[in-house]
């Protein structure tokens, strides 16, 4: 659905180049919820405008549906933009105007005129939403959450394939933003529509997307799928926002004050084995021993997964049969010290 | 009742010259929005970092702006007399006032209008370009009714500088308020006349601003 091909962005400041964005190369396909993670001013916002162009590219090939959006002419963007819909982070609706007018916004830009469809493609909207009872309010007196609601309606107003999210939770308190989250989630899983998340909370991405990409200093630093890159980061960049994530930043911390001399395994489960009691049994039977540091078991979107950081016991020989076993029923093993 | 007091006290012109005065203010202010509203459209889209930046068109219409807004308003009333007199027909009494005192007010009326403009947040304008909108779309459907407030502000400022405008204008025989003032308070010493008008002329102001006020209140949604 969205293909970008070595695609830069710079900025010149004060007769200075800033490259925001890096020869990126992304695929993302139709159906799919893709999250951007990165640090502020990693170059997500600038990557994802590339996608409608409210930024051009300097450099690269940007196609959306196999349209090549660095070609098109003003009438051929406008039309892209009404097949690829945008929330924002601080919502940026019309104060203005009321829900129900906000939402119509896009309605009117694609030419709708009788009154009367307005309203009935506006209430399907509110219903979609959950803001039935608040058509005619003004956005000053809605909540934050409701707010990003009527955001993500308009949004959806034309029926685009696409959505992209620039960073449409981080205004929100926790709460708030699980059940957006949930929202989106459903909207996906409803209409099909591709998303682009763009995000700085690893939780998002967990919670939402199918693959990732981070990003950092304008390149995208990894990418792939989400349990894939929640479970077994490999750049430093990933693997922070991973162990912020799992409230494992101080891990370093921990390994010196347990002051542990033999080996440190991360034991790593995914599906349905995340439940399944292999470690009792490699205990029982294997006389595995252990002491354990860390750990959590979870969800990853919608696959459960659990990992545990143990320091290992015993003798080597019944260590490598218990850690063979697990093996063998599909754990993955890493030695971490 | 100090009956002294209103020796040459004529009701009838004073009325007389209320009434030019509210023409003369009415006719000035609806041609000022008239023209002042698409220039400050105009400034602020060919302003830096704005839809159809446009930095010599901007500058150009800024250095105009500018230098119509140096200059003091008796010498702008004298400088078009031949215009106004081919504009008009006349360049005496309120027809004749009206130019000028639009060629004065519109630079400053499009000024406040850019302003109110610029304080519109960037993020609304963006949101409207990604829904696919034409620049004028944009400029109907969120950049004005967003700025309404600070344009109604506009508003009431500039017919304010215009009333003080009207009675300057008087000078060069405008009529209203101001002619009246100076032709028998200052020429006749009458001076019962001006205290009269320049008391109308507050009232006058006092009744601008809180209406203007209320409508901004009305206004805004914030
Ligand atoms: N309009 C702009 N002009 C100049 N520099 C910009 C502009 N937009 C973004 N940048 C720069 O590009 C980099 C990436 O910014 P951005 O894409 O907003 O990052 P993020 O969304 O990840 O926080 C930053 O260094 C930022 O300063
Ligand atoms: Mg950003």
């Amino acid at each position: 659905m969205i293909h970008l091909d070595s695609v830069s962005k710079s900025y010149v400041v004060g007769g200075q180049s800033v490259d925001a964005v890096k020869k990126v190369s992304l695929h993302i396909g139709p159906g799919e919820i893709y999250g951007i993670v990165g640090h502020s001013g990693a170059g997500k916002s600038t990557l994802v405008r590339l996608i409608n162009r409210l930024e051009s590219a300097s450099a690269g090939k940007v196609m959306v549906d196999g349209v090549d959006v660095r070609s098109l002419d003003g009438d051929g963007l406008r039309a892209l933009r009404q097949r690829v819909g945008m929330i924002f982070q601080h919502f940026n609706l019309l104060s203005s105007r009321t829900v129900a007018q906000n939402i119509a916004i896009p309605l009117r830009v694609a030419g709708w005129k009788e009154q009367a469809r307005i309203d009935a493609r506006v209430a399907e909207l509110l219903a979609l939403v959950g803001l039935e009872d608040h058509r005619d309010k003004y956005p000053a007196q809605l909540s934050g959450g409701q707010k990003q609601r009527v955001g993500i309606a308009r949004a959806l107003a034309n029926r685009p394939q696409v959505l992209l999210c620039d960073e449409a939770t981080s205004a929100l308190d926790p709460q708030t933003t699980k059940s957006i989250l949930a929202l989106l989630k459903r909207i996906n899983a409803e209409l099909g529509i591709t998303m682009v998340v763009i995000t700085h909370e690893m939780d998002v991405v967990r919670m939402l997307c199918d693959r990732v990409a981070v990003m950092d200093g304008g390149n995208v630093v990894e990418e792939g799928d989400v349990t894939k890159v929640f479970l077994h980061p490999e750049h430093h960049t990933t693997q922070l926002f991973v162990r912020e994530a799992e409230h494992l930043e101080d891990l370093e911390e921990v390994l010196a004050s347990a002051r542990i001399k033999g080996r440190v395994a991360r034991l790593t489960f995914v599906g349905q084995e995340a439940y399944a009691p292999y470690l009792a049994s490699s205990v029982r039977e294997y006389g595995l021993d252990f002491t354990i540091l860390a750990g959590n078991v979870g969800k990853i979107k919608d696959t459960p997964c659990g990992q545990l950081i143990v320091a290992l016991l015993g003798e080597t020989a019944s260590q490598e049969a218990g850690l063979e076993h697990l093996r063998k029923q599909g754990v993955t093993v890493e030695f971490l010290q | 009742m100090n009956i002294s007091w209103m020796d040459g006290l004529d009701w009838m012109d004073i009325a007389k010259a209320c009434l030019d005065t509210l023409y003369m203010l009415g006719g000035s202010l609806a041609l000022t929005v008239i023209l002042g509203l698409p220039l400050g459209v105009l400034l602020f889209l060919t302003s830096r970092r704005q839809l159809l930046e446009q930095p010599i068109v901007y500058g150009v219409l800024s250095v105009v702006v500018n230098v119509l807004r140096s200059m003091p308003f008796i010498i702008l009333l004298i400088v078009m007399i031949p215009l106004t007199y081919r504009m008009v027909g006349s360049s005496l009494g309120v027809r004749g006032a009206i130019p000028p005192l639009v060629f004065a007010a519109t630079p400053f009326f499009a000024r406040l209008v850019e302003i109110a403009l610029r304080e519109v947040d960037r993020g609304v304008v963006e949101a409207m370009q990604a829904t696919g909108a034409k620049i004028h779309q944009i400029v109907l459907w969120a950049l004005l009714p967003e700025a309404m407030p600070g344009i109604i502000a506009a508003v009431t400022v500039t017919a304010i500088a215009l009333v003080s405008y009207t009675a300057m204008s008087g000078t060069v025989g405008g009529g209203g308020l101001g002619d009246l003032a100076i032709r028998f308070g200052y020429q006749r010493f009458q001076t019962n006349v001006m205290v009269v008008t320049v008391l109308l002329l507050i009232i006058g102001v006092q009744v601008m601003q809180m209406l203007g006020d209320r409508l901004v209140l009305r206004f805004s949604k914030k």
